[in-house]
């Protein structure tokens, strides 16, 4: 029964691939399609569009490199969202994007108001479901910024830590390595669900930011609801999240990042199970990150990279497991329109002892992943990606992937 | 409107090359019966003229919502979409005899293509200079010329000519909201409206022409005028819908 529903629903999205695909096509030499957003009112609403199209082979199941959740693979994905910039006053803007997944009802994805208090000076307040200040991938929500089709795993692979159910031993967490997809711990929340990533990119927090700028420095501070693993609508952890990101641009085309996070993470629904259970550290539920970031650009070439440290308390254990992601990765465009991209990517965790035998407490994740991209028109993208994905623990160690992604925005 | 310069400076020199003609200083075997001639049509060529109303200029283009931006960006600066190119749809005898090579500029300034619409002759080499403090990349993907610049900073040029006729509809990658049009042409019997929506199409050879008006909405309206033998100016105003 699963396996045929699987079939059916791979059988769908690369029916609805290959349709989407003719489609545009079909129309793309004609230069038909809308090249920008669209405009009302004087300019005053914007509305954009954002499709992708994601296939890709063999299936990531069983394996689970890719997977966001259970249900969500981000090498094979249809996705579709509308954004919208509402400018009430020169000082204030309402913006807003709603996302389909694989056909799914849409969702909101940002919704936050921007209000500059001062017309002439650099600073802004946003508030509501906002761009994540922390690091400069999340805030890449455009398919076409990225020239590769994977995530770097920082971003998306699933780590064995959750925010509503905790192990009760070392021994709890240790069998969960490289089960990230699908985790289960005795404490809390007991049906299996998703673990965290490092931050997460596929949702963003609920709170307020301000930046602030001057000549190259600008600097953006938050308060939100989540944390960056688990960024919420509604705080569930009993705490708030504090972040903050300084950003230098020295010359153009050269930016470099430093950010820091601290919050709360563990639902306030597990905490009752942590009661006269084990040590409980200071930073017992809470998140803590740091991480820093640099671009560079000139000519044909774009170079990205990032390096990020997380750390999270849980109250049943007497360490804090941390995990350290980085990656590289950079574009050359080899031809008008046409572009070559690389990534290497890699992702590991801290040590702990148990029984007589030292462990990283989940399974390190080495990715490499190469592509190429063509754009038929401006806003019309075709990419095809291989990647490959080792992993020293879990059912499935090694897989090579490739995929095929479509792009169109407006 | 401006001038049209290049052709008043191409008619000076052919005209000092020509020198006086016969009958008025008598002849002179210095001068070559190909520059008399050319003296001759410089004489007798005519100029289109008119205005050219645009009913529905396209709207600014905007940028994309933004959303992941962590404060508001630049003002939005207004170009001015009213402007229209008008030429000659089949060019006369000699129309591709110009010099050349020629120069053009296509600057960046506040995210902006400056000027929006920018007219050319085949073989002329646009010169796209960075105003801004941030990068831009300029490109096309038309077939006319496909080129991409690649990102370059504030006080850098790069350049590109043009050696075939046709629309390019140029880019900043980096940009989205920033967009311009290069018509590239075949002969020199061109011309973009001025702010009042006024063109001049100078040095005309009498003769039976196709006058078109193109604006980047899609409107697009010709028709036919006639330059006498004897030169002098015609109108032709056109309203593009």
């Amino acid at each position: 029964m699963y396996k045929t529903r699987q079939r059916s629903n791979v059988k769908g999205q690369i029916l609805a691939f290959a349709s989407g695909l003719m489609l545009m096509a079909s129309v793309a030499p004609a230069q038909t399609l809308p090249s920008g957003p669209l405009s009302f009112g004087d300019g005053r609403v914007t509305v954009a569009a954002d499709l992708s199209l994601t296939a890709s082979t063999p299936d990531d199941r069983g394996a689970w490199f890719n997977y966001t959740d259970y249900e969500h693979n981000v090498l094979r994905l249809i996705r579709f969202g509308v954004s919208a910039s509402v400018r009430i006053t020169d000082r204030v803007a309402l913006l807003g994007e709603v996302r389909s997944e694989n056909g799914n009802t849409f969702k909101p994805y940002a919704g936050y108001v921007r209000v500059r208090p001062w017309k002439n000076r650099a600073f802004d307040i946003q508030a509501g479901r906002i761009p994540p200040i922390f690091g400069a991938f999340a805030r890449r929500a455009y398919a076409a910024d990225h020239p590769l089709i994977g995530y770097p795993l920082a971003y998306q692979y699933l780590t064995a830590l959750r925010p509503d159910a905790i192990p009760a031993t070392v021994e709890d967490l240790l069998r969960m390595r490289g089960r990230g997809w699908l985790t289960s711990y005795p404490l809390g929340q007991l049906t299996p669900d998703r673990g965290m990533p490092l931050v997460t990119a596929s949702r963003w927090d609920t709170g307020v930011e301000v930046r602030a700028g001057s000549g190259p420095l600008k600097v953006s501070a938050a308060v939100t609801n989540g944390t960056l693993s688990d960024p919420r609508a509604r705080d569930n952890n009993g705490g708030k999240q504090i972040s903050g990101r300084v950003e230098w641009r020295p010359a153009a085309g050269f930016i470099f990042g430093a950010s820091g996070a601290h919050g709360a993470y563990l639902a306030d629904s597990v905490k009752p199970f942590t009661v006269g259970r084990g040590p409980v550290p200071s930073a017992a539920g809470r998140q803590q990150a740091v991480g820093i970031d640099v671009e560079y650009s000139r000519d044909q070439w774009l170079a990205r990279g990032e390096v990020i440290r997380s750390q999270w308390g849980v109250p049943t254990l007497s360490f804090s497991p941390s995990a350290l992601g980085m990656f590289a990765e950079a574009r050359y465009k080899i031809w008008p329109g046409l572009f070559v991209a690389g990534r290497v990517d890699r992702l590991t965790f801290s040590s702990v002892r148990s029984d007589d035998r030292t462990l990283t407490w989940d399974a390190p994740v080495s990715r490499f992943e190469g592509g190429l991209g063509f754009y038929l028109q401006r806003n019309l993208l075709i990419k095809g990606a291989y990647q490959r994905n080792w992993r020293d623990g879990g059912r499935v160690r090694d897989r090579g992937t490739g995929a095929l992604q479509l792009q169109f925005w407006l | 409107m401006s001038p049209n310069w290049r052709l008043i400076a191409t008619s000076i020199v052919a005209a000092a090359m020509a020198g006086p003609l016969p009958g008025e200083m008598g002849a002179d075997p210095i001068f070559s019966p190909e520059a008399r001639e050319l003296s001759k049509t410089l004489q007798s060529a005519g100029v289109i003229r008119g205005r050219v109303e645009v009913r529905k200029p396209l709207a600014q283009s905007e940028r994309r919502p933004g959303i992941g931006d962590l404060g508001m960006s630049l003002a939005r600066e207004v170009t001015d979409r009213t402007r229209a190119v008008v030429y000659l749809e089949s060019a006369p005898a000699g129309a591709f005899d110009d010099p050349g090579p020629f120069r053009a500029t296509m600057d960046q300034r506040n995210e902006t293509f400056v000027p929006h619409v920018l007219a050319i002759s085949v073989g002329t080499t646009v010169d796209f200079p960075n105003s801004d403090q941030t990068y831009h990349n300029v490109f096309s993907l038309e077939k006319t010329r496909r080129f991409d610049l690649g990102r370059y900073a504030a006080g850098r040029s790069k350049s590109i000519r043009f050696d075939r006729s046709g629309i390019v509809r140029v880019f900043c990658e980096i940009h989205s909201h920033m967009s311009a049009f290069i018509l590239v042409f075949g002969h020199r019997y061109f011309d973009i409206t001025g702010a009042d929506g006024r063109y001049q199409i100078a040095g005309v050879p009498p003769g039976r022409y196709t006058v078109v008006a193109w604006n980047e909405g899609g409107a697009r309206e010709s028709r036919v005028v006639v330059v006498p033998d004897d030169g002098g100016s015609v109108e032709a105003d056109f309203m593009l819908q």
